[in-house]
């Protein structure tokens, strides 16, 4: 295996080389050398103290670890700052004087460090954390009178931290499993520091976790249980499989290496798949999720009357190829990478210059890293003498000067390079382009390390801060004059550039002082009239070993068609966020490198597993799983495809203003916030259907929750029911060429639903229809009906 | 599922409330001083945001001996000593006694964006988070008697480019929008309009035809959320569609034509009308955004034509029918925009341009005491003296007042914790 996902979250933390089992020597526990006030070892302030902080919650956010302490006393957050803390610890506490100084060497026990955590609320805000004289009480009365010593320079560093077991499988819900963490340091030795580490659940509804660390279940699940230990982060996997009900696992279930990994896992749980979703379902879902639209009727008819065995499969490769796919998926990047405010007045046409940028690369099917090399290393000049570049962007600029006017010859989008990905407006601050592309391409937030260490990762505010540096040597100059910014301007209307030699450029100071390193990795200096680093960071990122690269993105396709991510959220990988299934996790990274990064064969394989093709119906085993894809999910169609597909199906086409030559008036790959479009302009609708603005760093501010004005919209908005009574739309053509009521409703049923009605459902609407006014009046209630419907609403 | 920054589920941090052992107390326990304030009365808000900013300068915090800055216009005096305000106020000078002046607000956000999110949301813009509305967060903790929206956004009259977001709340917490103009001879509220044939009793029968038509997944025995949570959603709207008592709050047609022209005949007046019919229906916050304040060029002109007349008469008339019915008893009413302006009179055409070191906002109701003004600035606007609030303060202040915990944390959907206005600490003074 080229890229052992597993093993990563180990392989992060071996920042030495690491220590074979055999050269290290297991020392004893702290709770059995402190079990008394007789030991006459000192505890290690790193390995022992600050980890008793953690586990006792003094160093919590909402105690001492607050940024403005707690009732005059601080400590860092999560213990990331053991210098601050000591030096903490050895001041005087001026807040409570009398009560004598927080740590007395001479005498310990008069410590107000021992006082406080042994004593009730009436003393201590936080109540009593330990017990009198007991290990914990002894750690740290030791430490005092050891003279609470602290040398960062002969201090053991931890390099592993393990659990085991790893994985606990509980066939016997009633069973208990007590879980141990051993600490690995460079000096040789290793410890047992279960009861110095912190235990969490990812989900309480499956497995609860002691403070000790005692697993116990409830439900039919899999989840994490979080260790946490010095700054080190580990877990161990809990599953809880069904009760065997007799029923034999589905058998040549597999149809590609998807299948057989989801499978494997769906057997350690006893969870049995759904069985294969059918046709109509299958044509409906496929193109939803795959170009964004409905299937027309006769797509539809078409599809279902095929009997070709492989018409699945070449309804994919069909998909694939249409222009809907790269408007769909242009619009994905650009939540993805945050196509939003504007680089200068010309706010629509730079939306628009970014979205048609990434269908220019979708549709001729360029690498993923490729793409990922037109932003993170987008350039203005692309090499080009800086008057063509000029010139470019004049013309551009010129074409742009009216309201509605567009790149419709593609000059910018047929660019190697999206510079907008740099000079939006947003991105001024680095600190917004360290998020955003730590989001965008490794699926990390990054956003804990910005003021603080990562709580759940490695990531520490230093390496945030070397990491930005990456973003600071570039140049903005202006288009119209090739001059480079003066600081304090506007940054409206600048081209970006790396850093030309003798060129003074505005964080110069700050990247000399604060190298660029890469995350987990190494240091790149800044060296003057040497190679453009952003190429260093690229490489880094698209190498095969990059752990986030490949991995983030085949996540986010994966999300994408299953409503839930491997690692889901599917932006936030971390430590703390395991997931689900690795090996199906690595063996797609591993594929998608292998396959040199093309985005359509990644699409291909998702799309033509078993698992994509699953029905929604659940069985009696997998009727509660939500993350192991034993069934499809149910997924409200996202805002633009909602709005799209209610046009379609009236037949009353939306009506966005201009847009670029030969753009069909269609929501989905609409490039603009939606709030410029106008009220009446679907702005609205796409705004309570939640349409991301994408100015947020997070895949989350997209949301397809569902809310009272969604449905208010839906019975009684003006946008629909003028469609649903439009002239010129679906209905009223069909009222007029369609004399049977029957084939009438079998035609909107095929419109709205993708599939044939039911007997009951025909015979249902056959006596709305005899009780209604007018025919036209009763088909105008079977339309409204049927964009009314769930069914309708959710991609299934 | 998510756990906060601290690797605590939001379940252990309530069950720690209830054994009250471990230190895991809502940080609201430490950090809210109790006693120090009144506990407020209130439950309903009514929020108005003068999108582009208000010239402070020229309306609630004249400088007659300012010089060149002190601008065109004069002052008057209104019903308590303390206070003279824009001769172009002359109804709210009147209403005096029944709201409080703060003169003393204070903050670096000196652009539209980030400074409309701020003092829509009480927290300065971040990147990484999108914080949510005052009325999202009064829908997520108040709730309102059946059929009646929580949340209520109003037309103000003027161009507005201000965004309203739920924001990590989601849009489940998002406004009831009515975009009509209530001023209008034939208003209707776009998500009841009954147009051409739609009546109620249409209305019902689709409902009837759709409870029976939506059943492919009801037959399925399925738990989903999203699901579920639809089916809420179009209750509820149903719910909205067919009560009578929110159609009764938009009728405004109903209400008398002296009170009516007490608000004033233009949109600001007739929302601000429409406010308080919604606020009596059982709607806990209504946010009334009026545009047009961005007075760069032609202030004098436009405030004293366009922006002032309505504006005064509206609020006035609020504040005053509000007094008269006894819910300015449980109602809050604040009224501020995202900025001050420049007490520098620029050269581009008699404007003012973008200040945000110094801002002037009004408050009412829910037991603040009227007839005050809190905090000075300087001798020409510029800054104010020795202390100042900031946006935090002000946003904690509407809170307290209808009973709000401004320190309450919730978490996003990335289970980061994220306080309502954390940084703020309500001016104690409003209830002094």
């Amino acid at each position: 295996m080229r890229y052992p996902f597993a093993a990563i979250f180990f392989l992060l933390l071996l920042a030495t080389s690491a220590i074979h089992a055999e050269e290290s020597r297991l020392v004893t526990s702290a709770p059995e050398r402190w079990a008394t006030d007789g030991s006459s070892e000192t505890p290690d302030f790193i390995r022992h103290v600050v980890p008793l902080f953690s586990k006792l919650g003094c160093n919590m956010r909402s105690c001492h670890g607050s940024f403005q302490g707690k009732n005059g006393f601080r400590l860092s957050l999560f213990g990331f700052e053991p210098d601050l803390d000591r030096k903490e610890l050895l001041e005087t506490d001026e807040l409570s004087e009398g009560d004598g100084p927080r740590i007395n060497i001479k005498t310990p026990a008069k410590s107000l460090f021992l006082e406080k955590p042994t004593s009730s609320e009436e003393t201590h805000e936080g109540g009593k954390r330990m017990d009198d004289e007991s290990w914990q009480y002894w750690i740290l009365h030791q430490w005092i009178k050891s003279g609470a010593p602290y040398d960062p320079s002969n201090t053991a560093k931890l390099v592993r931290l393990e659990t085991s077991p790893k994985e606990i499988v509980f066939t016997n819900r009633t069973q208990e499993v007590q879980l141990r963490a051993i600490a690995w340091f460079d000096d040789g030795t290793h410890e047992d520091v279960t009861r110095l580490t912190v235990f969490s659940s990812n989900d309480e509804g499956i497995a609860n976790v002691s403070t000790e660390g005692t697993v116990s279940v409830s439900r039919t699940g899999d989840t994490a249980i979080i260790v946490r230990y010095s700054g080190g982060v580990t877990n161990t996997q809990i599953l809880v499989p069904a009760s065997d009900d007799g029923q034999p696992f589905p058998d040549n279930f597999a149809h590609n290496q998807i299948d057989e990994l989801v499978t494997a896992k769906l057997r350690k749980l006893n969870i049995r798949p759904s069985v294969l979703c059918s046709d109509a379902d299958f044509v409906r879902r496929s193109y939803l999720d795959v170009i964004g639209a409905l299937p027309t009727p006769d797509e539809t008819r078409k599809f279902l009357a095929d009997r070709s065995p492989d018409k699945r499969a070449q309804l994919i490769d069909h998909l694939l190829e249409q222009p809907g796919y790269a408007r769909y998926w242009g619009m994905k990047f650009s939540d993805w990478t945050g196509n939003s405010k504007y680089i200068n007045n010309k706010a629509m046409l730079s939306n628009w210059l970014w979205q048609q940028w990434i269908e220019d690369k979708l549709s001729r099917n360029l690498p993923y890293d490729e793409i990922v090399y037109g932003h993170v290393c987008a350039s203005s000049l692309e090499g080009r003498p800086r008057e063509d570049f000029l010139a470019e962007a004049q013309s551009i600029l010129h074409k742009a000067s009216g309201r509605y006017n567009f790149d419709d010859d593609g000059t910018y989008a047929k660019r190697r390079t999206n510079e907008l990905y740099w000079t939006n407006v947003e991105r001024r601050s680095p600190d917004t382009m360290v998020l955003q592309t730590a989001s965008s391409f490794l699926g990390l937030r990054l956003e804990c390390a910005q003021c603080h260490n990562h709580p759940f990762d490695r990531w520490t505010k230093k390496d945030f801060e070397q990491f930005k540096s990456f973003f600071m040597m570039v140049q903005f100059c202006d288009p119209s004059t090739g001059e480079e910014r003066k600081s304090g301007s506007s940054g409206r209307g600048y081209g970006v550039e790396s850093l030309e030699s003798g060129v003074t450029w505005r964080f110069e100071g700050t990247v000399r002082k604060t190298p660029p390193k890469l995350l987990g990795g190494l240091e790149i200096p800044y060296v003057e009239d040497g190679p453009d680093p952003r190429i260093k960071l690229w490489e880094w990122m698209r190498a095969p070993e990059n752990p986030y690269f490949a991995p983030s993105f085949v996540n986010r396709i994966w999300g994408h068609y299953f409503g839930t991510g491997i690692v889901d959220p599917p932006d936030d990988f971390n430590q703390g966020n395991p997931p689900s299934n690795p090996q199906l996790l690595n063996w797609l990274a591993n594929n998608f490198i292998e396959h040199k990064f093309d985005i359509k064969h990644l699409h291909r394989l998702i799309l033509n597993s078993r698992t994509y093709q699953l029905s929604w119906e659940p069985n009696d085993s997998n009727r509660i799983d939500k993350k192991n894809y034993s069934h499809a999910r149910l997924r409200r169609m996202p805002a633009e495809v909602l709005i799209d597909a209610v046009a379609d199906v009236t037949g009353v086409s939306n009506n966005f203003g201009r847009l670029p030559k030969d753009r069909p008036q269609r929501a989905v790959g609409q490039a603009m916030p939606s709030m410029r479009y106008g009220a009446s302009r679907g702005g609205y609708a796409m705004k309570i259907f939640g349409r991301p603005d994408r100015e947020k760093t997070c895949d989350c501010e997209r949301s397809n929750d569902p809310s009272v004005a969604q449905a208010l919209y839906l019975i009684n908005d003006q946008d629909v029911l003028a469609k649903i009574d439009d002239g010129s739309g679906r209905l009223p053509k069909l009222l007029k060429t369609t004399e049977d009521d029957r084939e009438l409703l079998v035609e909107l049923f095929l419109t709205a639903l993708s599939r044939y009605p039911t007997k009951e459902e025909l015979d249902l609407h056959m006596e709305h229809l005899a009780g209604a006014p007018s025919r036209a009046d009763g088909m105008k209630d079977v339309l409204w009906t049927l964009l009314n419907v769930r069914e309708f609403l959710f991609t299934h | 599922m998510y756990k906060n920054c601290d690797g605590v589920t939001r379940r252990e941090i309530l069950k720690a409330g209830v054994v009250g052992t471990i230190g895991l107390n809502l940080p609201s326990m430490f950090q809210l001083d109790a006693g120090e304030i009144a506990a407020a009365s209130g439950k309903n808000a009514i929020f108005i945001f003068l999108t582009g900013g208000q010239s402070h300068i020229d309306t609630w915090d004249m400088k007659p001996d300012a010089g060149e800055m002190k601008g065109e216009f004069e002052s008057i005096a209104t019903s308590i000593p303390e206070l003279r305000v824009c001769e172009h106020m002359p109804y709210l000078a009147k209403q005096a006694d029944k709201y409080a002046v703060v003169r003393n607000v204070s903050h670096s956000q000196g652009a539209h964006s980030p400074g409309q999110r701020y003092l829509q949301t009480g927290n300065r813009k971040i990147p990484s988070l999108e914080y949510p509305d005052y009325g999202s967060v009064v829908a997520k903790e108040h709730q309102s008697p059946q059929g009646v929206p929580e949340y209520v956004l109003l037309p103000g009259g003027g161009s507005n480019s201000a965004i309203y977001s739920s924001g990590h709340l989601g849009v489940a917490y998002g406004p009831f929008s009515a975009l009509g103009d209530p001023n209008s001879k034939n208003y209707s509220v776009r998500a009841l309009a009954t147009p051409e044939g739609l009546t109620v009793n249409k209305l019902n029968a689709r409902q009837r035809l759709l409870k029976q038509a939506d059943t492919r997944f009801r037959n399925a025995d399925l738990s989903d959320q999203d699901l579920d949570g639809m089916d809420k959603s179009y209750q509820k709207a149903f719910d909205i569609l067919q009560s009578k008592t929110v159609r009764k709050a938009f009728d405004i047609g109903s209400e008398s034509d002296k009170l009516r022209d007490q608000y004033g005949r233009h949109t600001f007046g007739q929302s601000c009308l429409l406010a308080r019919r919604l606020v009596e229906a059982g709607t806990r916050c209504v946010s009334i955004y009026s545009g047009g304040w961005d007075t760069h060029e032609n202030n004098f002109r436009d405030l004293k034509n366009t922006l002032l007349p309505p504006w005064d008469q509206g609020l006035a008339g609020l504040i005053a029918d509000l007094h008269d019915r006894g819910l300015l008893d449980n109602t809050i009413v604040w009224c501020t925009g995202e900025f001050g302006r420049t007490p520098t009179i620029n050269d581009k055409g008699a404007g003012r341009d973008h200040w945000a070191r110094a801002m002037s906002m009004l408050y009412a109701g829910c037991g603040i005491r009227g007839g005050q003004v809190i905090g000075e600035t300087d001798k020409t606007a510029s800054e104010p003296i020795d202390e100042s609030y900031s946006p935090d303060d002000a946003a904690a202040s509407f809170y307290h007042a209808i009973g709000i915990d401004h320190f309450k944390e919730y978490h996003t959907s990335d289970g980061r914790p994220v306080m309502i206005a954390g940084k703020g600490h309500p001016i104690e003074k409003l209830w002094g």
